[in-house]
């Protein structure tokens, strides 16, 4: 197998991993190899074999009942008893049984670590087996978020709360008239105003409320990797790791995001968009418009209450909304922070490319480039930049310089870049090098696709 | 948002804790879910105590659920999440309790039991590889997740995912590539 041959197999199957689909000629290339070279069709039989496991692993799944009781009885317990070893642990331990002994002789260095489950009371020595109780960490369900800042007409799950009530996952609060706010673990606050419904749909590491209708603020610091604050809506969910934005929907149902400080993720139809301070967007609009005055005075009067009971993001929700130029140099860091992936960015390049947004399509690899210039996207987005450049805004010279930049680094694209310089070259008028290239391309990759046109161009 | 209203309205029911709908529903997951645990944890037992500890959640989380897929799909990434967790805390847990072992590198998992249905060579091949890199390759191979669906049940970036992707099946690569070598020597030097 040569090596051209080698890096075309595995620039076809290892982007059909990622999930981009082969197109049909690449798609009888790749099976064509698998045909005729030993090693791609034993790679080929291996995700096969891989693939196929899980047909025969659900055909011995456990036919009886005994998992699903197990699972209603324990669920049921925890609805009569909240405060009910973690079930997990109860089984499992029942499981190994003796095992517990040497779970036991590892407790100390199980109680240092936040992760995992510690035996705190061990089996009784009489022989009788009582399951031991267990402290874990909290899971997502017995994590609560602290009600704050009530003032008016609140109801938490159809009933009136007591003062700094906790609010667990899936609890509905209504506010009628006046205003209240969630306090959430790592400093995150939500507040609501008058005429909102909100549900809690998620704790721990990813939070996140489901706003039905009303207005919302919400304040977050710098959220640990991993973590984000979610709101999400009937018509699509924003998300932020450390940022000042509000939420509305309105009584018709659209859904307005405006941020404050940092910048919002908003994600709609499967296609994520970023929203900077200073911005308004309703969601499934193309376009953002400057925040108004009247609603920044709205949303500043929703979280008036912050500082009484959170008294570090209170400052920074007050200084947010201060008068005076908006604090978009404060949210810098929070923006980067924010910065779509590259995989994010190469889908919005792609669908702006496909509905005919070439200008748009090519800011999109350009923050690709500037910010993941080194991952696979950042390879991908050179080739997708520089063929937009040639093809569709007319800058053969700068597509030429993206070609180099590609051929320069290597990649699975290789071949691509070579046709795409030889194509720039000539939309340059450089017919001399062009020919130059052409005949280097037809050396290095004789049964290209590209070389029959190349050859009959020549 | 909602696509799909009947399993949103079952989910209600199952939250608001009927007893009917919650056995329906972990009839319909059962075996999804005892798929990608295997999958995960090739381990019967350990299937098992995820498969048991993702049944549960299923019906503790039923209030999360929106409708944006059907019920089966949301319950694989539970069950998903529960196996991966399961797996880190035995390996972390298997470490601890083996002080022998700290010397080796814990990024690589034990040899794991996979299931029997795989051929013993693509047994090796996936024991060979590290932990992260095998449930990622498993992830997206067996279970047919997309690399963003991957990221969100490791708590990784797209990027990472791909990272490893990319790794898992260049090593998975070269040790075919070894081993038909090695066939292909064997062969020579026995003619």
């Amino acid at each position: 197998m040569s090596s051209s041959e080698r890096e075309l197999w595995e620039g076809i199957v290892d982007r059909e991993a990622l999930g981009e689909p082969p197109s049909a000629e690449e798609r009888a290339r790749r099976d064509h190899l698998a045909r005729t070279h030993a090693e791609c069709a034993a790679e080929t039989e291996v995700y096969r074999v891989l693939g196929a496991a899980i047909g025969k692993a659900s055909r011995q799944a456990d036919e009886s009942d005994r998992l699903i009781q197990t699972a209603l009885r324990v669920n049921a317990s925890e609805l009569s008893a909240p405060l009910a070893p973690a079930p997990r642990s109860l089984r499992a331990l029942a499981v190994v049984g003796a095992g517990v002994v040497s779970v036991l002789a590892a407790g100390a260095v199980l109680l240092a670590s936040r992760t995992e489950t510690a035996v705190v009371n061990p089996a009784p020595a009489n022989g009788v087996v009582v399951p031991p109780k267990v402290a874990s960490a909290p899971s997502d369900v017995e994590r609560t978020a602290r009600l704050e800042g009530v003032e008016g007409s609140v109801l938490v799950d159809g009933a009136t709360p007591g003062g700094r009530a906790r609010v667990a996952l899936g609890s509905r609060v209504q506010i009628g008239t006046g205003r209240a706010c969630l306090a959430f673990e790592r400093d995150v606050v939500a507040c609501a105003g008058t005429g909102s419904e909100l549900r809690v749909t998620a704790l721990g590491a990813q939070q996140e409320l489901e706003l039905v209708k009303g207005h919302l603020v919400a304040v977050l610091k710098s959220q640990p990797a991993g973590s984000h604050f979610a709101v999400s809506t009937a018509s699509g969910v924003v998300r932020a790791v450390g940022t000042v934005f509000a939420v509305e929907v309105a009584k018709a149902g659209g859904t307005t995001l405006r941020v404050v400080e940092g910048s919002v993720a908003a994600r709609m139809s499967g296609v994520e968009r970023l929203v900077e301070p200073g911005q308004a967007l309703v969601l499934g609009a193309s376009d953002t418009s400057p925040v108004r005055g009247s609603d920044l005075d709205r949303d500043r009067a929703v979280v008036s209450a912050v500082p009484s009971f959170a008294p570090a993001l209170g400052e920074r929700a007050t200084s947010s909304f201060a008068p005076g130029p908006r604090a978009a140099s404060r949210g810098a860091t929070d923006a980067a922070r924010a910065e779509p992936s590259a995989l994010a960015l190469l889908e919005l390049a792609s669908k702006a490319r496909s509905r005919g947004a070439y200008a748009e399509a090519a800011r999109h690899y350009e923050r690709i480039l500037s910010a993941h210039a080194s991952t696979p996207e950042g390879r991908a987005a050179t080739i997708g930049l520089a063929e937009l450049r040639l093809s569709r805004l007319g800058e053969p010279a700068r597509a030429l310089a993206l070609f180099e930049r590609y051929l320069a680094s290597g990649g699975s694209l290789s071949q691509e870049a070579h046709y795409g310089k030889i194509q720039a070259l000539r939309a340059l008028g450089r017919a001399r090098e062009a020919e130059r290239e052409v005949a280097a391309f037809l050396e290095l990759y004789p049964k290209s696709a590209y070389a029959g046109s190349l050859r009959k161009s020549k | 948002m909602t696509q799909y209203r009947n399993d949103e309205k079952l989910m209600r029911r199952v939250a608001a804790g009927d007893r009917a709908a919650q056995e329906a529903v972990l009839r319909r997951v059962r075996n999804r879910v005892h798929v990608v645990s295997t999958a995960i944890l090739g381990n019967a037992e350990d299937a098992e105590d995820a498969t048991q500890a993702a049944l549960i959640q299923v019906l503790r989380r039923a209030v999360t659920y929106k409708g944006v897929s059907r019920i089966e799909a949301w319950a694989s990434r539970i069950a998903a999440r529960e196996a991966v967790r399961l797996a880190t805390e035995r390996r972390l847990r298997a470490a601890r309790t083996a002080p022998e072992e700290q010397g080796k590198d814990l990024e690589v998992a034990p040899p794991a039991e996979l299931a029997s249905e795989i051929p013993k060579h693509i047994r090796e091949y996936l024991n060979d590889l590290p932990e992260a890199l095998r449930n990622t390759l498993v992830l997206r191979h067996v279970l047919d997740y997309t690399v963003p669906e991957i990221a969100e049940l490791l708590d990784a970036s797209p990027n990472t995912i791909k990272d490893r992707l990319s790794r898992a099946r260049g090593e998975l690569r070269r040790r075919i590539r070894r081993d038909l070598l090695a066939s292909e020597r064997a062969k020579v030097s026995h003619s």
